[in-house]
């Protein structure tokens, strides 16, 4: 059982270089050279694993942050503004969609050894689980207070893929007297397994989860939505520095320039059988 | 490249920090963390372990929707739900002593409670909430400065309980030094922002974990940027009690200030709002007499939201690590 709250990622970045166009890559501020180090906290996991060789990649959603200036004593932050959120596992960054699942993205995952000049993941575990079977177990231990995660499993047979998502329980409805319970909560990382090539997949979905039972889950997708064009003016306005500001204005950089943040919201509702582990621990 | 193991890893750039390899940086020179013991009334909280769990009244229908709150066990039913701390505020009235505490839950998405099959509501609104150990403080949809109309409503649960776990062992940090030689061994931060407004007689406290942290070791320089907290919009604060709260991220690289972003709705597009408007499965509004609806029938669905307005407060920065 994870310990989610004492999980980290952390991650050196390579020597910062003078980017030939933009005056803050990656927002970053500071001399040329300087490395950052970057330390996250997990929210979900994933693992998915190869049901013919055996083998398995983990993937971790890390927590969220508002897209900023490093390391700044002003305007810390960039307007505007979006959510900075990866899924790093050991080896890859896996990109999270942005359009419902039935809208193919150019998108692939990338390593982070080209990346960044070093990493450590630091995955804590809760000791004592015990595993809840029933929803009478499930009441026990919420109305205790014990820490709780689910553990999630689905195969793609024709694919010849299992998914295991794993979560801590942060959101919990019960009806006791008919012993009943629902987990409703996220987000989690969700794989797009249309892109699952036999190693790991190229595209997650940042998803909410509900179910009642072991063996069913209900997952709401997230996805950009455009905002109307009255709110666009001071949506889309800059104050403090920009993040897109070129060196010389005169001289923009090849291709299309990178998109401002947008608004998202979760819309499509995808349902899933599955086998749902809870496990639950004493907070000791 | 050969990868480093995570040991290798942290025991270098740990060094990187006791070394101070730029000499005359202020926050750079080797130091241990100074173990101070707190005060028993402010320990550091363990968000990740902290839980407030409610007990409804029996479920009385709605006199005029069918799908009311979500609940589809019908009359007399009763729920409990349990839902984790994202972060605390402590308002303190300079004249009275009172403390009005606000604690931010974690979100889910607005759900019916509890069937088999169609959990979510479509379209979908956030369900968060900032709860007083009173009452519950609307979180604004709105720039700081426009007026809402919606106003703290009194707990009406049958009980409720508030598990605040705190960790057993921490340590006050109290240089840059320390903030980055305690993240680099893998320990559990938080931050205490303390704001204090002597002509107006408050002093808020928030303080939450810190889930993402810059680190720069040859400068001696961190910066959080983290959240949500609890923001108190305190131009409507009675002495007592607030009128709204802003939902905001927290950013800061320094013990002397915070600057914070602040959450707010935007309208989407004519062409989003056809799909996100959608209803799909039950709809939240069904009325039980269509010809019978309440006054502001139905509710305008929620928007996405963004943010977008800064807020720097001058203020104290406390780091806390935990021990584990």
């Amino acid at each position: 059982m994870i310990d989610f709250g004492r999980s980290y990622f952390t991650w050196k970045s390579k020597p910062m270089q003078r980017d030939p166009y933009y005056k803050y890559p990656g927002g970053f501020v500071g001399r040329e050279g300087a490395e950052h180090r970057v330390r996250i906290q997990f929210d979900a996991a994933c693992t998915l694993t190869n049901d013919k060789t055996g083998l398995k990649q983990e993937l971790f959603l890390l927590c969220p942050c508002r897209t900023e200036f490093t390391i700044v004593k002003d305007n810390l932050f960039q307007i505007p503004n979006g959510e900075f959120r990866p899924v790093f596992g050991r080896e890859f960054n896996v990109p999270i969609s942005s359009r419902p699942s039935s809208e193919p993205e150019n998108l692939r995952r990338s390593k982070l050894s080209d990346r960044f000049a070093d990493y450590s993941i630091e995955v804590r575990n809760i000791e004592g689980t015990k595993e809840r079977t029933t929803p009478e177990q499930v009441i026990e231990a919420t109305t205790a207070d014990e820490l709780m995660n689910g553990q999630t499993t689905y195969r793609d047979l024709q694919r010849g893929v299992t998914v295991t998502l794993e979560y801590p329980i942060k959101l919990i409805n019960l009806q006791q007297k008919e012993k009943l319970f629902q987990v409703c909560m996220g987000p989690v990382p969700l794989p797009d397994l249309a892109t699952w090539d036999g190693v790991c997949v190229d595209r997650m979905f940042l998803a909410e989860l509900a179910f009642s039972e072991f063996d069913y889950i209900e997952f709401a997708l997230r996805r950009d939505v455009e905002a109307s064009d009255k709110e666009k003016g001071w949506l889309t306005a800059v104050r403090g520095r920009d993040r897109l500001e070129l060196h010389d204005s005169n001289r923009p950089a090849p291709g299309a320039a990178p998109s401002r943040p947008n608004l998202k919201a979760y819309n499509e509702i995808i349902s899933q059988k599955v086998s749902t582990v809870i496990l639950s621990a004493t907070a000791g | 490249m050969k990868r480093k193991s995570r040991r290798e890893f942290l025991q270098e750039a740990a060094a990187g920090v006791a070394l101070g390899t730029v000499a005359g940086i202020p926050g750079c020179a080797p130091s241990k963390p100074t173990a101070r013991k707190l005060l028993e009334a402010s320990p550091m909280i363990d968000f990740d372990r902290s839980y407030f769990t409610w007990t409804s009244q029996p479920y009385v229908p709605h006199p005029h929707y069918v799908n009311d709150g979500g609940m589809t066990q019908g009359a007399g039913s009763v729920r409990d739900v349990r839902i984790l701390y994202d972060a605390k505020c402590d308002i303190t009235n300079h004249s009275t002593g009172q403390v009005e505490e606000l604690f931010l839950l974690h979100p889910c998405l607005s759900e019916y409670t509890i069937p088999k099959r169609g959990f979510f509501m479509v379209p979908t609104s956030e369900f968060r909430v900032v709860f007083s150990r009173s009452h519950s403080i609307p979180i604004a949809k709105l720039p700081s400065s426009a007026v809402e109309t919606a106003e703290p409503r009194p707990h009406k649960f049958a009980s409720t309980r508030f598990t605040t776990r705190t960790h057993g062992r921490y340590t006050r940090l109290s240089s840059a030094s320390e903030v980055i030689e305690a993240t680099l061994a893998g320990k559990p931060l938080n931050a205490r922002t303390t704001h204090r407004d002597d002509a107006r007689g408050y002093t808020l406290s928030l303080e939450y974990p810190v889930r993402t942290i810059n680190l720069n070791l040859e400068e001696g320089l961190f910066q959080i940027d983290t959240g949500p907290t609890p923001l108190p919009d305190m131009n409507g604060w009675d002495g007592t009690r607030l009128k709204r709260v802003f939902l905001a991220f927290v950013a800061s690289s320094d013990f002397d200030f915070a600057e914070f972003i602040l959450r707010r709705e935007v309208e989407p597009s004519e062409a989003d709002k056809k799909w996100l408007f959608q209803i799909r499965g039950k709809w939240r509004w069904e009325l039980r007499d269509p010809k019978n609806p309440p006054p502001g029938h139905p509710r305008r669905p929620a928007w996405p939201v963004t943010y977008n307005e800064t807020l720097r407060l001058n203020a104290t920065n406390e780091f806390f690590c935990a021990e584990i």
